[in-house]
């Protein structure tokens, strides 16, 4: 999936292959998103800021936040059910701007609101290097059959 | 009224790409959109195809870079194109007084997967505020079938005098 790997805390790495999870080049060209920490309870990942994540007005665009919610709650759902042969898919990403970012590393984290047999709720929250929040999301995810994949 | 409309449409120079625009004093547009292309739009690899009062539209053709790893399109490539045709149409609406737009509430939802093809986004406005937008975003696949719905708050701020 990615060249270092994160931290894994709760889950047994064996049975849940995690080299075998494929990459996504969205996630790991276009954002250049790193994992940190897996576990059941919080998932945390980073993205190091350049200019290729800006708006027109020098800043980070609202899209990366989106992306790095949406990517953090899918990760945090999916190891939750994997060892059920289970996957999950975003049915909806609701994500607020709070700070503006220009450069530096942004540093997210998704913890469980609800994980229910059908869905999940998981909140996600992206900090600036300064500590100070930049965004906070929340993202829907649909629990599906793996063969349904 | 449609004829109007026809004849007021032009080609403009927006970011870097030739754009369909309508409604919109092209001056004004380009001093406030135009100055530089839109780095994270250019890594997605966006294009916009029509910018005008009502209606603001893009077009993105899916490539594997755009999937999560199930081979679908990432949820994110659907917010980034939400917030992308939402917060061009408040920066058209505000150009021209030398205000600033920046979205401050994405909410996306995923309605159908896409694997390929071109996706269209197109932005209306539910409400333009003098403070903040609404923007109402549907996104289609190539069969007219809609794949992913938004809506986009922006707000419109002066900008700082240094």
């Amino acid at each position: 999936m990615q060249q270092s790997r994160p931290r894994v805390q709760g889950y047994d790495l064996e049975e849940l292959k995690w080299e075998d999870i494929p990459g996504a080049p969205w996630v790991d060209d276009a954002l250049g998103l790193a994992f940190d920490l897996i576990s059941p309870d919080r998932v945390e990942a980073h993205v190091e800021v350049g200019p290729q994540h800006h708006q027109p007005y020098g800043i980070v665009h609202g899209g990366v936040y989106c992306s790095m919610v949406e990517t953090l709650a899918s990760v945090a759902g999916a190891m939750r059910v994997l060892a059920q042969e289970k996957i999950v898919v975003g049915v909806s990403n609701t994500t607020d701007f709070l700070r503006a970012t220009r450069e530096g590393r942004l540093a997210g984290s998704a913890t469980p609101v609800h994980v229910g047999r059908l869905q999940h709720l998981w909140q996600v929250e992206v900090a600036r290097s300064d500590g100070k929040l930049a965004a906070r999301g929340q993202v829907r995810l649909q629990v599906l059959d793996a063969d349904r994949l | 009224m449609d004829d109007d409309r026809r004849d007021d449409t032009h080609t403009a120079d927006l970011h870097g790409h030739a754009v369909q625009v309508r409604g919109f004093d092209e001056a004004a547009l380009v001093e406030g959109m135009a100055r530089t292309t839109v780095p994270f739009n250019e890594l997605v690899g966006l294009r916009f195809t029509l910018v005008s009062p009502d209606r603001v539209e893009a077009t993105l053709q899916v490539r594997p870079e755009h999937h999560q790893p199930s081979g679908v399109v990432h949820g994110g490539v659907y917010a980034t194109l939400v917030e992308a045709v939402g917060s061009t149409g408040s920066v058209a609406h505000v150009a021209a007084e030398g205000k600033l737009a920046m979205g401050v509430h994405n909410a996306t939802s995923f309605l159908r997967p896409t694997t390929e093809g071109v996706l269209t986004a197109v932005a209306t406005p539910i409400h333009l505020g003098r403070t903040q937008h609404l923007w109402d975003v549907r996104v289609t696949r190539a069969d007219g079938s809609l794949t992913a719905k938004g809506e986009l708050r922006v707000a419109v701020v002066e900008p700082r005098t240094p």
